[in-house]
């Protein structure tokens, strides 16, 4: 957001998620990126407002809120997104690759499981095991970017 | 800031193949109630306005350890 939109917010990094956003809501930083579950509550207590979502859709669990990207013509294509998948040993045969997929895809349509994951804050996207690949790899182009931009450093 | 490499005993871009996406968890940007910004645009328009006095949290588990508003 800020080499994008040209801010200049000061990153504070928290080691659990419930201590920041309390600290947003007591004052001592001015907001937080969240996930909705750890804001939700604070949200609905009337301490805390969702003014923004970092995907680049809506999120239907707050359908009023508008994405990042949607901001400011210098936002158009952001997009920060925590996400979970399954992957298997790279041997695994292409045929129980599809089936493991297929057997995922039919959870995720389970209206029981969307719920369960609507109140984590999960937004489940539906995806062939290859369009998840191409999903892994624009992830990891994009990290990279980040990382080289941001001129973060890896330590051991 | 850093990135922590820990022992991994395996690459996961060599070893590991992608089978099925489940879902992904956007961050939510939230502020204090008596905050006076109401929108994402406001949010943009307001952290310009305040270039160096404004803060923001994260955790690892909403945001990996890459930071979001970077």
């Amino acid at each position: 957001m800020n080499s994008m939109a040209g801010t200049d917010v000061l990153h504070v990094p928290y080691r659990g998620a419930a201590p920041a956003v309390t600290d947003v809501a007591t004052g001592a930083v001015t907001m937080s990126f969240s996930g909705l579950a750890a804001a939700l509550p604070l949200i609905q207590d009337g301490r805390l407002r969702a003014v923004a979502v970092t995907s680049r859709e809506r999120m239907p669990q707050l359908p009023d809120v508008t994405p990042l990207a949607e901001a400011a013509v210098e936002l158009k294509g952001y997009e920060l997104l925590n996400w979970f998948g399954l992957f298997a040993p790279a041997a695994t045969p292409s045929a129980i690759v599809a089936r493991l997929n297929e057997i995922v895809v039919t959870g995720l349509r389970d209206r029981a499981i969307s719920q369960t994951l609507d109140v984590q804050g999960i937004v489940p996207r539906i995806m062939t095991a290859v369009q998840y690949r191409e999903f892994v790899a624009a992830e990891t182009e994009k990290f990279g970017k980040i990382v080289a931009q941001a001129n973060i450093k890896v330590e051991n | 800031m850093a990135l922590y490499k820990d022992k991994m005993s395996y690459d996961p871009q060599r070893e590991l193949v992608a089978v099925a996406l489940m879902g992904i968890v956007p961050c939510v940007v939230v502020v204090a109630t008596t905050t006076p910004v109401g929108t994402a645009a406001e949010l943009i328009a307001y952290a310009r306005a305040n270039r160096g006095r404004l803060s923001f949290s994260s955790s690892p588990s909403a945001t990996r350890s890459t930071s979001p508003a970077s």
